[in-house]
């Protein structure tokens, strides 16, 4: 017992009973590691993830006893002034709930948020719809941030308004939040048929013209229609890019790199350079389990640390996970013990379900820790051993002068960081003159540096999945470029047979080359070797053979994706000979010829800043 | 016959009827004026449980990642399965199923 004072009223970590006093104080001392270790700062503009459950209510209550009033002009000590937005991004739909029954968990989640404490002009609450993803993410060139000129730049703030905002007004805290939970219902409740799903409208066009004359809160009249036609649309397609997904683990990550990368995208249309997430020890410790049953060792210490930063260079918010060393018991007792209930969504797996390996996972942490309550810490701190990417430290928030600079800077850190030769990309330019021809897996690598090289007019390079934002392994990135090389080289090929008859193909055919629907695995040596040395001409004649469904196959092998994110939501490779999915993944990424042919129809639905 | 106050939260309500709240009769062994809390748990498992109740038992217990609290104190505070509930004690069953 800390105090010895006050009654116990909770057991944490290894059997140490706490009075709620000494509970809230370790809860508080953790998150307020975040002005101690400099990483909330006066002027700031902060979102916070909410998603009304216990971690998100502590997190938020916590985070405004950190705040400074900015009414008062008496200095509080210990204060910082921050400004702070509340975001939840409503996924009710994703989980199956009626557009009815997801309006009202939205609207549960803004009393939740309020009873924290947020909710004024200076705490406003927004609910976004997970559907708005392809609000944010589509046709943007998968840059979020503000695009002058652009007509795509209405829809957002259309969104925004519809979402409730209440910056620019001094309006009363529940008028702006029942004008925003208002504001979601019309443009949500109005749409017909709320049960059944109309026919996923996959080519959804969203006129500007409807977001520009969406109305937001403020203003009393709904345009109605056009705006609740453009939602039931967008949600449809989202539910169309969910079912494409086979498996219910990729389904549960796509929905989590979804609501990811929409926060990221309100975060920077809110002007914030910082997003909170409430995302507790037992939560991360489960996540560690689960992604590396995942195969995902590489990326995983990138989002386990207090800070991430990836994106920084290219303008989008850092992440901070301040509850990183608060046990979900705590949160809950914090939550209980002064009254605070959570907002969950209910359980959206039927009996007899396949469970994902994210909730196998959490129920193995939970079942071990049950029995030995050292087990989360325990996960936490041999994770711990893994080092941290770059972008981990503080140093990443400091803002870039250069893009392109940064950019070149960030991609060789990442790239040096496990390619020692950072002079490769030198060699990489001599490389990738004649890199079709050259053999070994040599080429393979300066081909990346190549690639990582060049920042070709300071875009950022590929040295994470454009989906999930995880690094790539260089490996992926090996494939990746192999299959870059044999693209261009099929190009260069077709050219020069152009006026030729296309019997250079069939005539300089490999060895054992497969036709289509062959087994996938990599037991053809002839052709492994000949994928990794990106020996484009043959591989082009193959290609050439199989047509055009090889054709788009190999964009799809091209494409900057990590292979977690590729075996379990993108690709679907036909199981041919009882390959698993995970080897016939890896088969594809290794640029293997053909694993039957992989039918991406994930792919198509995809906002188009992932592909 | 021991009066029992049972609340159902972090959505374990949907299995017991939606209902948060509950306040029932349980009864004891003769001569005995309280019940453990494992043989509440059972008890609840058998008579007031709709449906799935592997997501709120596990053999004697209560699944892992569900928190239980008597009076609003941890029931590890008082032995867990063995904390002794006695007339009018209030319990609740939290599940920590979606973290949050």
């Amino acid at each position: 017992m800390k105090c010895k004072s006050a009654r116990a009223v909770v057991l944490v970590r290894q059997r140490e009973p706490l009075c709620q006093a000494c509970l809230e104080a370790g809860v508080s001392g953790k998150v307020r590691a975040l002005k101690s270790n400099k990483l909330l700062l006066p002027g700031d503009q902060v979102v916070l993830a909410f998603s009304g459950g216990f971690s998100s209510q502590t997190l938020l209550r916590n985070i405004l006893a950190m705040r400074k009033d900015a009414s008062t002009p008496r200095k509080e000590r210990g204060k910082i002034e921050f400004g702070l937005s509340v975001v939840h991004i409503n996924e009710a739909t994703a989980h199956g709930l009626s557009a009815a029954a997801a309006e009202a968990h939205g609207r549960a989640v803004v009393a939740a948020a309020q009873r924290c404490g947020a909710g004024g002009p200076a705490a406003a609450v927004r609910v976004v719809p997970l559907s708005d993803v392809f609000l944010w993410l589509d046709g943007l060139g998968g840059q979020p941030g503000p695009q002058p000129g652009s007509q795509q730049q209405q829809q957002p703030r259309g969104a925004l308004a519809s979402a409730g905002e209440s910056c620019h007004g001094a309006e009363a805290t529940a008028a702006a939040a029942s004008a925003a939970a208002a504001a979601v219902a019309v443009a949500v409740g109005s749409r017909p048929g709320a049960e059944e799903r109309p026919a996923p409208d996959v080519e959804a066009s969203t006129a500007p013209g409807d977001a520009a004359a969406a109305t937001g809160a403020g203003r009393e009249e709904t345009t109605g229609a056009g705006e609740a036609e453009a939602r039931a649309a967008r949600e449809a397609r989202l539910q169309a890019l969910l079912q494409s997904v086979p498996d219910p683990t990729g389904r549960e990550d796509l929905v989590r790199t979804l609501r990811t990368r929409l926060l990221a995208a309100v975060a920077g249309g809110l002007g914030a350079a910082k997003v909170l997430r409430g995302d507790t020890a037992t939560v991360l410790a489960a996540r560690i389990i689960s992604d590396t049953a995942k195969g995902r060792g590489y990326s995983l210490p990138g989002g386990i640390q207090l800070l991430d930063a990836r994106g920084a260079a290219r303008g989008e918010p850092a992440v901070l996970q301040p509850m990183r060393e608060v046990t979900l018991k705590e949160a809950v007792f914090f939550c209980r013990l002064r009254g605070l209930e959570a907002v969950q969504l209910p359980y959206s797996r039927a009996a007899g379900e396949r469970r994902s390996v994210n909730a196998l996972a959490a129920s193995f942490v939970d079942s071990l820790q049950a029995n030995l309550p050292s087990t989360i810490f325990t996960i936490l701190r041999t994770a711990a051993a893994l080092k941290p990417f770059p972008f981990n430290s503080s140093e990443a928030l400091a803002p870039s002068a250069a893009p392109a600079a940064a950019d070149a800077a960030a991609s060789t850190a990442v790239t040096a960081r496990v390619e020692p030769a950072a002079s490769a990309a030198a060699d990489a330019d001599a490389g990738r003159s004649s890199g079709a021809q050259q053999p070994g897996n040599g080429s393979g690598a300066s081909e990346c540096q190549g690639l990582a090289g060049r920042g070709d007019g300071g875009t950022a390079v590929v040295s994470c999945c454009v989906l999930c934002r995880a690094p790539l392994t260089r490996r992926e990135r090996e494939a990746i470029a192999a299959a870059a090389a044999a693209r261009s080289a099929r190009q260069l090929a077709d050219q020069s047979a152009a006026a030729e008859e296309r019997g250079l193909g069939s005539g300089r055919a490999s060895p054992g080359e497969p036709g289509p629907g062959a087994d996938g695995r990599c037991g053809s040596p002839s052709l492994a070797s000949a994928a990794a040395t990106g020996a484009g001409v043959e591989q082009s004649s193959s290609l050439a053979v199989a047509g055009d469904e090889a054709e788009q196959y190999e964009d799809e092998l091209e494409a900057p994706f990590c292979i977690s994110c590729r075996s379990q939501i993108l690709f679907t490779p036909e199981q041919s000979a009882g390959t698993s999915t995970l080897v016939g993944a890896l088969a594809l990424s290794g640029s293997v010829g053909f694993a039957g042919i992989a039918r991406s129809k994930t792919l198509a639905v995809l906002p188009a800043a992932f592909r | 016959m021991v009066r029992v106050h049972i609340e159902f939260s972090g959505g374990l309500e949907l299995l017991f009827g939606n209902q948060k709240e509950h306040d029932v009769d349980v009864p004891v062994q003769d001569g005995q004026q309280e019940l453990t809390a494992g043989q509440l748990i059972a008890w609840a498992r058998d008579n007031m449980l709709r449906e799935r109740p592997e997501l709120f038992v596990k053999g004697s217990s209560v699944r892992p990642g569900i928190l239980v609290l008597i009076n609003e104190a941890d029931w590890e505070l008082s032995g867990a399965t063995e904390s002794l509930i006695g007339d009018g004690d209030h319990v609740v069953f939290i599940s920590t199923l979606h973290g949050g």
